[in-house]
């Protein structure tokens, strides 16, 4: 398995640094962008302006410091979304990307389990997910701490952190669904389509103000930035949620797995 | 194989068959006297010269017991042959033989009952796709030791078989033993011991060919790449550039090169030589012919007659998803056509409607056909026409091929 691991590692390196050189970039340019929003810059009495409903969708905060709010709006509408993409594409890999190019064949040829195959390969979702998480937030905090700003940067973490949790979920789901798609590239089209129509979903289901019971099936309602910011820890049931669909669907992933049939 | 002579059981020949472990013995004409025929199944056997000790005369094996029994299922004494010569693995040429011609047996693995173990062993295979192709109980057994030959068209049913066997589909029915193993239930197990080569082969782009092999060593959990670079030097193949570099045959190398690595028992080829070049095919053939000698089997498929018919033992031939025959090259061309050749005194009578003749032609009082079937109605026929010069000749394979896609049943 460790070999099937590195194996698989080293063939997504090279898309791994360029997921993490851009999403720590777009950290790089939300930092720099925080000074004109927190209080007392340009662009912070424009955001109260706004009616109720937009700024619900931008995620404009009440009961948190101008900083964590900008950082709160900004991991809803950008960052998030980099590492979901990132995930669902890496999951389209896994299995429906071998299958197309046939390098199943050889996979499969050796002695190991289609268990351990798809396992070391989640494996590798988890570990290039989590780098560029922890790099995202590394690089948000660093620059905004060299800006003199400061925020709740352990709160941060802690919010990548449900980012990393949802990426996984939505990643093992995509995996899951990609089991009987053996086109890589209608898998891509398909499931980063839903993916980024999700994402439109949850902001226009904010802008319509439906309540958070009422986006249970959206899955971008699990990563609540305000909340945990406000709380200082996760929400239990986002936790709960995230982690129960990621397992769920990747047991049922190796499940189906081990069934696959391998058409030539 | 002419037979002659049935012979009954001897003791030391039982004592090598049922004794030590897998190697060549080479038994001295005079003493192989008996043996029992269901003691030679699935024994590998060597035509060899007494002169110089195992200086075979002959390379390739015999495979099977019935190219070693006669048409009552007795066992043919080794001294009843006098001269033989190796065409494609097989031996055609048998006769009496003097003092100097001996014969050595390779022992193979004894299953339960002491009957030996076959390297692929399928039966009532079923696999079907929704549109109705696919493979139709399927019954085949391959011998340790024998280089077999798969046969069809594209869509025959040869792909979906091999991965079926490597466990890629599920058969909706059937049984599958690989060296002894159940496939279907220990799959994982099974494939320690085959090396597989896909037809068109897909590797890792970004890996080098040597990344690529010892990737696939690494996972069987073995540390020695010894033949690695000598099975390379012969494919002629650089190892140490990036797959995405190479060109087809290249690539299709390396793939040979990683199915062979880990020395497996059983070698499932599909369509091996597709992208090599002639003389690439040519060390391909030698590889094969060498695994074999080894006591290696193998299983490929192909369409190439030409490849199966000089290196593979038997055939079998598929036609849409149902074995329609299996038997030797030679067997093959012997059961199912004949070209004939036919000259009279006077003008040729017309035999075209008989039974069983194909591809008629007549030149003035000359006459050749293809012709299927025993040769007793053929004879009769021609009899009392003023027969000046007739001729019976084997087709070459594509014929056969050809008879048995041609229509009707095999």
């Amino acid at each position: 398995m460790k070999t099937l691991f590195w194996q698989y590692f080293r063939a997504r390196l090279p898309g791994m640094l360029v997921w993490v050189g851009a999403s720590v970039v777009l950290a790089l340019v939300t930092a720099a962008s925080a000074p004109a929003f927190v209080e007392g810059g340009s662009m912070s009495g424009l955001m109260k302006a706004l009616p109720s409903s937009l700024q619900a969708m931008m995620g404009a905060p009440e009961g948190l410091s101008p900083l964590d709010g900008y950082v709160a709006t900004q991991v809803t509408k950008n960052l998030a979304v980099v590492v979901v993409l990132y995930a669902v594409l890496l999951s389209l890999s896994i299995v429906s990307r071998e299958v197309d190019l046939h390098t199943i064949d050889f996979l499969l040829a050796l002695p190991t389990g289609r268990k351990n195959v798809l396992l070391s390969r989640v494996g590798v979702l988890l570990v290039n997910t989590a780098v560029q998480s922890l790099a995202i937030w590394a690089f948000l905090c660093a620059d905004l701490s060299a800006m003199g700003l400061k925020g709740s940067f352990g709160g941060y973490g802690l919010v990548m952190f449900n980012v990393w949790l949802l990426a996984v979920a939505m990643g093992g789901t995509s995996l899951l669904a990609s089991m009987w798609v053996d086109d890589y590239s209608l898998a891509v089209k398909l499931f980063l389509g839903l993916a980024a129509g999700s994402y439109v979903l949850e902001f226009v289901m904010r802008a319509a103000g439906v309540s958070r019971i009422g986006r249970f099936f959206s899955p971008f309602s699990y990563v609540d930035p305000v909340a945990t910011l406000r709380m200082g820890r996760l929400g239990w049931v986002d936790v709960l949620v995230l982690v129960g669909v990621g397992l769920a669907s990747l047991a049922a992933s190796v499940r189906v797995f081990e069934r696959k049939q391998i058409t030539a | 194989m002419v037979l002659a002579e049935p012979v009954d059981a001897g003791d030391r020949l039982s004592r090598l068959l049922l004794g030590g472990r897998e190697k060549d013995f080479f038994l001295h004409p005079d003493v192989p006297k008996q043996a029992r025929t269901e003691r030679l199944e699935g024994f590998v056997v060597k035509l060899g010269s007494c002169e110089g000790f195992c200086q075979e005369i002959i390379q390739a094996p015999v495979v099977c017991c019935q190219e070693f029994i006669d048409g009552s299922g007795h066992v043919v004494h080794p001294l009843a042959i006098m001269s033989a010569h190796a065409a494609g693995g097989q031996v055609t040429a048998v006769g009496r033989i003097g003092p100097r011609i001996g014969i050595s047996m390779r022992r193979q693995k004894l299953g339960e009952g002491g009957g030996a173990v076959s390297a692929l062993e399928i039966r009532g295979l079923t696999r079907l796709y929704r549109n109705g192709r696919g493979i139709r109980d399927v019954d085949l057994s391959v011998a340790e030791g024998e280089v077999f030959g798969f046969l069809g068209p594209n869509g025959a049913g040869k792909t979906t078989l091999i991965r079926t066997v490597m466990g890629f589909l599920t058969p909706q029915a059937g049984t599958i033993r690989v060296l002894g193993v159940d496939a279907l239930a220990h799959n994982r197990e099974m494939r320690k011991r085959v090396g597989y080569l896909p037809s068109d082969p897909a590797l890792y782009d970004f890996l080098t060919g040597l990344q690529t092999i010892e990737f696939s060593l690494r996972v069987r959990g073995l540390a020695d790449r010894g033949r690695v670079a000598e099975l390379a030097r012969r494919l002629d193949v650089d190892l140490d550039k990036r797959l995405k570099t190479l060109s087809r045959g290249s690539r299709q190398k390396v793939a040979l090169v990683a199915a062979l690595a880990h020395d497996p028992d059983l070698l499932i080829l599909d369509e091996p030589t597709t992208g090599l070049d002639p003389l690439v095919q040519e060390t391909f053939a030698e590889l094969v012919r060498e695994e074999r000698s080894r006591g290696k089997t193998v299983f490929m498929s192909s369409h190439v007659l030409s490849e199966v018919e000089s290196l593979c033992d038997r055939v079998a031939i598929i036609r849409d998803g149902r074995i329609v025959a299996v038997d030797t090259v030679a067997g093959l061309k012997r059961r199912r056509v004949k070209y004939v050749r036919v000259e009279f005194a006077e003008t040729a009578p017309d035999l075209s409607t008989l039974l069983g003749i194909r591809d008629y032609q007549v030149e003035g009082n000359r006459v050749q056909f293809t012709w299927a079937g025993g040769l007793d109605p053929l004879v009769q026929a021609l009899s009392g026409n003023n027969l000046v010069d007739l001729t019976v000749s084997d087709p070459p394979l594509e014929e056969v091929f050809r008879a048995f896609y041609g229509g009707g049943e095999a």
